[in-house]
């Protein structure tokens, strides 16, 4: 039997949307991608607007759904991309659309998906009201269960590993996995203290204990959560089936970042295969970048297919003008034929970005042993040189400097991380693993936070607000830590939901200035709202005002020098700030312009791809680094949409390489 | 798919019950206020219905003193419409057949309340949260999930009449709208309504006339002259017109259609004004199971009734049972259905009814009861409509012969016990052991050791001993001069002296069903009639036979007795002896009046009081032991200081 939801969306459909939302579809290649109603997989190159395509399906679809109990499933890897999503239907003004913000349909994150229709049930079954699912929170408790005394062999083995944020680490990953001998806690190390198979087996042991009582409390790691739905649908014959006729018809953005484990789970419950299921999967397998330790494994069904297995590719970008398309292609290990989609409206508009209203000048900044620290400072200047004064003050301008290695640096060893350019550089202060000392410094985190997205600093300041709570020993009527939904639910049941907001949302505005007095008032607002008098001393302590620490004291204004601020950003003398960071750290960011660092991960990553940038190589990888440093520097130089630069030691580029490079339009910048 | 278990806590009258419902049909029988109602607007609340009634919990909805109250209602076998709730599924864990532990979907909806202290609008603000979860653990069921599990539900004595005429929002035009045929045909009824529109509004027609009257004579006298323009006045049946009528979307045709069907009612064709009610209520019960039916695939099919009985001759009950029997094994209907009809619960199938007795509920479902295989069977033939009270008295007397069933409700009387005061109904069972079926009917499977799970009703069986005395051995020299049996090898079992131990014979007789609350109580004797004469009412029973008393002792004189009665007359007989007796009690009190008091109402009616107290305790100590203690334990102690009930025979007697 034919699927019903074939040939539910015509070429009308699409060109009356298009005028409507203002949608320009018109290359064949969306047009057919959002006709069709088939199990597809899509290549979209960065800049594609592949969300938009996605948003766009959606609402075609919703004007057309009959079905009252089974939905459009939507999913993706990242809260970001979800929202873009969501954003998107909420913009338009189609009303159907609405519809697919609720039952029976779903958009969310894979993460949110298994727990919904999958772990929680079974947790819910066994008895138990409410689960934390919070790496965080999960090793915070588990450290704390490891004080009681019938624990103690365990800890003082664990202490073995090294550090307490070792042992953090090692507490992270002791998820359930299922494996042929049944269900075991994941050791993802061993300390030498387990050397010993009897030592082991007692170590096995503690340790399923230990997640025992994790499990009793409620508290789980994410990765937990896909073993649970695992077992859930291993137990239960039926359950992959109902899930598989609730969603005829699923989404998968942001494909090229699902982990194995996830596609296995996904393709379970949907087979690629199963006629009665349209699985239609975005993403850009040339981005794909795993740590590839423990289980951050790439899926194999998406991205180990060529570009000529797609069955659609998007290689056109409205990200980039000819140029950079020109001299990021090369890093496509997919071979995807990049090309630039801009409409000559647009690229005048652009030109007006640079300081001369000329085309940007991509550079090589090429340094020695001796002056490395100071390729940073070459970039801001090109930065500060090229763009446009004006285009540099606003708001939204991002300058990122990025590379692929970041984590602490040995020094009796050969390596070359982030930190080799920039001293102040640390890890543990990168966007994703920010940590306050005091409610304030949140704040102001988050106002000078270079994303421009207002979400993510209410996360990290609702974050605090949990924080706080806990410090103070606050809890929800069950007696456990609040979680962001149990607080909101309190709040919206005493009716100060609106209020709390308001307060966050001015202190995200910038519209007062932090200063000791405004600060005061905000105290106060808590302490009334949470009850805080008397609340312990970690608490108050919380809540104290500080000066914001510029670590700009000696800042000569005049030398040009760039500055430290914290949070691995760097300031110009011009006014605009240049963050550090990962290239891990910036999947799915659009840059002004970009600086893409050399690094070293056995080997030196720009270095091994020289031939291919410079145009004198232009053979698919099959070297498993390759491939890595490929797509790792494929998503970085994509970030940007004006310049682009990269920074490399002179030792890893030739001459023949260089006249190469200039020939295709490169400029070489010595420090 | 089928709701497969309720739990209430704290809801009415029910403190905490935990009931298993049966696939199909489920017949909800008891007593008044025994919670029938309260089960199924439990249900009401949780699942909603389809029709227009919205139901609120209220304060009085809260069990006794308490401020929270919860309905949880599980639904089993749910995999072929799993895939609507999948967030909400518990899944269950069972032993397959290979002994692995397996899990199987189930869902769960409970409904919490608790009362806030708070008021709105004047109403104590009740808060309620609707949930999924083995203890509303779950997550908040949306609307469209409760729409699909919502549902029919068919209210008691209902005005039939009002609910299937015309009106905004009207039952019938939901039903018709519902109905494929009006669907299908939706275009051909809009343009046959379209057409006597036109016709109604041409150009000479009366209506037309009216509105053109009504326009330029009232409203344009009304209006400022620039309005005049642009308003004027038209009639039209249903807003529909021919000219739009090609253009209109389907929706706009739906809305049209809805208030076409609106101004319909339906009713029965034999048209004289007055039909009987009970045809009105069949006629619109089977409109609801018709939109039941056609709905039955894309919603839970539920169909809640209460009391179908209503204005319904026995034989129509009958046969609405056996309609509804044959929709539920067809269209996989789940039906809930609560009666007072003895027709009704008669006609059913025993382990389809469950009796609901102070807030408790007894399923006579297989597992539930001592009830075996073949007893179901049994008890659906033998079960009659008079039978059919087991399931509606507070307590029940089982007896042997007619003699019992006649004059024990008048010895219960005489005693200030008058067995209808006291909900207890008199039932005779026939000689094949039937008793002990009834008796098994109550006594809840396993629970002997659980006094607070055992059925209430309080259940007397009485039997007889049967055991002769050898006076009544008709010997052949004549020498027992009143024996009437001669031996033979048949009756050799019951002769006393053949009886090596009397206890046993009792123990025997009682058959082990002693327990919970039943009792078997075994005549001190042979018969009734024979301990009646034995034990104090010999003169009477002579009296009833027209026969001259005796000397002799009083197994002679029992046995006397027992070689004459035969018949039911005996039995009617001493009922109005006994009547009189007490009646001469009563004159000979009231004439032993002082003469000053003879007039005064008070001095009379405690005469009559106190008369009738003396002869109920004159009389209880004529009676053979079993019979007074019966009559105890299905009604209460008789005792010297208590007070007999005022609203006693004696008066009118």
């Amino acid at each position: 039997m034919p699927n019903p939801l074939n040939g539910l969306i015509s070429r009308e459909d699409i060109s009356a949307l298009a005028q409507r939302e203002e949608f320009i579809f018109d290359d064949e290649e969306r047009i057919s991608i959002l006709e069709t109603m088939r199990s597809i997989d899509v290549q979209a190159c960065p800049g594609s607007g592949k969300t938009t395509l996605i948003a766009a399906k959606l609402i075609l679809l919703a004007k057309k759904w009959t079905l009252s109990h089974q939905g459009i499933c939507v999913l993706s890897h990242t809260n970001v991309a979800k929202d873009e999503i969501i954003e998107h239907l909420k913009k338009t003004k189609s009303l159907e659309a609405q519809r697919l913000l609720s039952y029976p349909h779903f958009i969310g994150t894979i993460q949110e998906f298994t727990n919904r229709f999958l772990a929680l049930p079974l947790i819910r079954s066994n008895g138990l009201n409410e689960a934390t699912v919070d790496n965080d929170e999960y090793v915070r408790l588990a450290n704390k269960l490891l004080e009681q005394d019938q624990f103690s062999w365990l800890k003082g083995t664990l202490s073995g590993l090294g550090s307490d944020e070792m042992r953090d680490g090692f507490l992270r990953e002791t998820c359930r996995l299922i494996s042929e001998d049944g269900v075991a806690v994941n050791i993802s190390k061993r300390p030498k203290a387990w050397k010993n198979p009897v030592k082991l087996e007692r170590a096995k042991k503690a340790l399923n204990q230990l997640k025992n009582y994790l499990d009793e409390r409620g508290y789980y790691l994410y990765r937990d959560m896909y073993t649970l739905a695992q077992l859930a649908c291993d137990y239960n014959s039926n359950l992959s089936e109902s899930l598989s006729v609730r969603f005829p018809c699923v989404f998968v953005d942001e494909m090229q970042d699902t982990q194995k484990f996830q596609d296995e789970l996904l393709c379970g419950i949907f087979p690629l295969d199963d006629p009665d299921v349209i699985i239609q999967r975005f993403g850009d397998p040339d981005q794909a970048i795993f740590h590839g330790t423990g289980s951050d494994e790439s899926n194999e069904s998406f991205n180990g297919k060529l570009a000529a297995n797609m069955d659609y590719v998007v290689h056109k970008s409205h990200r980039f003008d000819a140029q950079l398309a020109g001299k990021i292609k090369p890093l496509s290990n997919n071979g995807i034929p990049l090309e630039t989609e801009l409409s000559e409206e647009a690229l005048v508009e652009r030109s007006q970005a640079h300081s001369r209203g000329e085309s940007f000048e991509h550079c090589l900044i090429v340094f020695n042993d001796g002056n490395r620290g100071d390729a940073l400072q070459s970039f801001a200047d090109i930065v500060s040189d090229q763009f446009h004064d004006e285009y540099k003050k606003s708001a939204e301008f991002l300058v990122k400097a990025i590379g692929a290695v970041g984590n602490e640096i040995d020094p009796g060893r050969k390596q070359l991380k982030i930190g080799h350019y920039w001293a102040d550089y640390e890890k543990s202060n990168a966007k994703n693993n920010f940590k306050e000392n005091s409610l304030i410094e949140a704040v102001r985190y988050c106002r000078q936070s270079a994303s421009s997205d207002w979400s993510d600093g209410y996360k990290v300041l609702f974050n605090s607000i949990l924080k706080l709570l806990r410090l103070a020993g606050k809890n929800d009527e069950y007696g456990r830590a609040y979680t962001s939904t149990s607080l909101r639910n309190v709040l919206k049941a005493e009716d100060d939901w609106s209020h709390f907001r308001e307060t966050l949302h001015l202190l995200l505005s910038e519209a007062l200035p932090l200063d000791q007095g405004y600060w005061g008032s905000v105290c106060d607002n808590l302490t009334l709202l949470f009850d805080l008098q008397g609340a312990p001393e970690e608490a108050t302590q919380y809540l104290v005002y500080s000066e914001e620490n510029l670590n700009v004291e000696n800042q000569d204004k005049d030398n040009g020098a760039v500055t430290s601020l914290p949070e691995n950003m760097v300031m110009h003398p011009d006014g605009f700030r240049i963050q550090l960071s990962t290239i891990h750290g910036v999947k799915g960011e659009t840059h002004d312009a970009t600086l893409v660092m050399e690094t070293r991960n056995n080997k030196y990553d720009i270095g091994q791809l020289l031939n291919h940038i410079a145009g004198l190589d232009d053979t698919r990888h099959i070297q498993k680094t390759k491939i890595k440093f490929s797509r790792q520097l494929y998503v970085a130089a994509s970030r940007a949409r004006h310049l682009l630069c990269f920074a490399i030691h002179e030792d890893r580029i030739e001459e023949n390489q260089k006249t190469a490079l200039v020939a295709l339009g490169w400029k070489i910048i010595p420090v | 798919m089928h709701i497969s278990k309720i739990k209430i806590i704290n809801f009415r009258l029910f403190e905490n019950i935990d009931l298993l419902l049966n696939e199909g049909l489920n017949i909800l029988v008891g007593e008044n206020d025994s919670g029938k109602t309260s089960l199924i607007d439990a249900i009401r609340y949780v699942l909603g219905t389809n029709s227009n009634d919205r139901t609120f919990i209220k304060e009085e909805d809260f069990h006794g003193e308490c401020n929270e109250l919860s309905i949880q209602i599980t639904f089993s076998d749910v995999d072929a419409h799993a895939h609507r709730f999948v967030e909400h599924l518990s899944h269950e864990e069972y032993q397959d057949d290979g002994d692995r532990t397996k899990r199987m979907s189930v869902l769960h909806i409970q409904l919490n309340a608790h009362k806030t202290g708070a008021e709105r609008r004047g109403y104590p603000y009740i808060k309620t949260e609707l949930k999924s979860g083995v203890d509303g653990n779950g997550l908040s069921i949306e609307a469209e999930i409760r729409d699909f599990l919502s549902a029919t539900y068919l209210k008691p004595l209902r005005d039939a009449e009002t609910e299937l005429s015309s009106g905004r929002a009207s039952r019938l035009s939901q039903i018709l709208s519902s109905s494929k045929e009006v669907k299908v045909g939706m275009d051909t009824i809009l343009s046959i309504i379209a057409d006597a529109n036109e016709d109604l509004l041409a150009d000479d027609a009366p209506l037309k006339e009216a509105v053109e009257n009504i326009k330029n004579n009232y409203l344009h006298e009304l209006i400022f002259n620039q309005d005049k323009e642009i308003l004027g006045a038209f009639i039209n049946i249903a807003g529909v017109r021919k000219e739009e009528l090609g253009g209109l979307p389907n929706n706009a045709k739906r809305r049209h259609l809805r208030s076409v069907l609106e101004g319909l009612s339906l009713a029965l064709t034999k048209d004289r004004r007055m039909h009987g009610l009970g045809y009105h209520n069949l006629l619109f019960m089977g409109a609801e199971l018709l939109l039941l039916e056609q709905g039955a695939k894309n919603e839970f099919p539920l169909l809640l009734i209460e009391e179908p009985e209503a204005h319904l001759h026995p034989q129509l009950q009958m046969k609405l049972l056996q309609f509804i029997n044959s929709k539920v094994s067809m269209s996989g209907v789940q039906c809930i259905l609560s009666t007072h009809s003895p027709n009704i619960s008669a006609k059913a199938d025993p382990s389809e009814i469950i009796m609901l007795n102070q807030g408790k509920a007894f399923p006579l479902r297989e597992g539930e009861t001592e009830l075996e295989g073949d007893d179901y069977k049994y008890l659906q033939k033998f079960l009659d409509a008079t039978k059919a009270n087991v399931f509606f008295a507070k307590s029940l007397l089982f007896v042997e012969g007619d003699g019992e069933n006649i004059l024990l409700p008048e010895i219960a009387r005489l005693l200030g016990r008058p067995l209808e005061n006291y909900g207890v109904s008199i039932i005779k069972y026939d000689n094949s052991g039937s008793w002990k079926r009834f008796a098994r009917l109550f006594l809840r499977k396993d629970k002997d050791g659980n006094p607070e799970d055992w059925n209430p009703s309080k259940i007397c069986v009485l039997r007889d001993l049967d055991l002769w005395p050898d006076c009544a051995e008709e010997t052949e020299d004549g020498s027992n001069l009143y024996g009437f049996k001669k031996p033979n090898n048949g009756n050799q079992s019951y002769w006393r002296r053949n009886c090596a131990d009397e206890t046993q014979r009792v123990t025997n007789h009682i058959d082990g069903l002693n327990r919970q609350n039943i009792k078997v109580k075994i005549s001190n004797d042979w018969t009734f009639e024979y301990c009646l004469a034995k034990y104090g009412l010999f003169a009477e029973c002579c009296l009833v036979l027209g026969i001259d008393a005796i000397e002799a002792t009083t197994d002679e004189k029992a046995t006397y007795i027992q070689a004459k009665v035969s018949k039911t007359d005996f039995a009617y007989n001493m009922a109005d002896i006994l009547r009189k007796q007490l009646a001469d009690k009563v004159q000979e009190s009231i004439d032993a009046i002082d003469d000053e008091q003879k007039d005064e109402p008070v001095a009379i009616a405690s005469a009559q009081k106190k008369a009738a107290i003396d002869f109920s305790l004159a009389l209880k100590e004529k009676l053979p032991q079993y019979i007074v203690e019966a009559i105890e334990y299905v009604t209460s102690p008789i005792g010297e200081a208590e007070p007999i009930e005022e609203q006693d025979d004696a008066e009118s007697a």
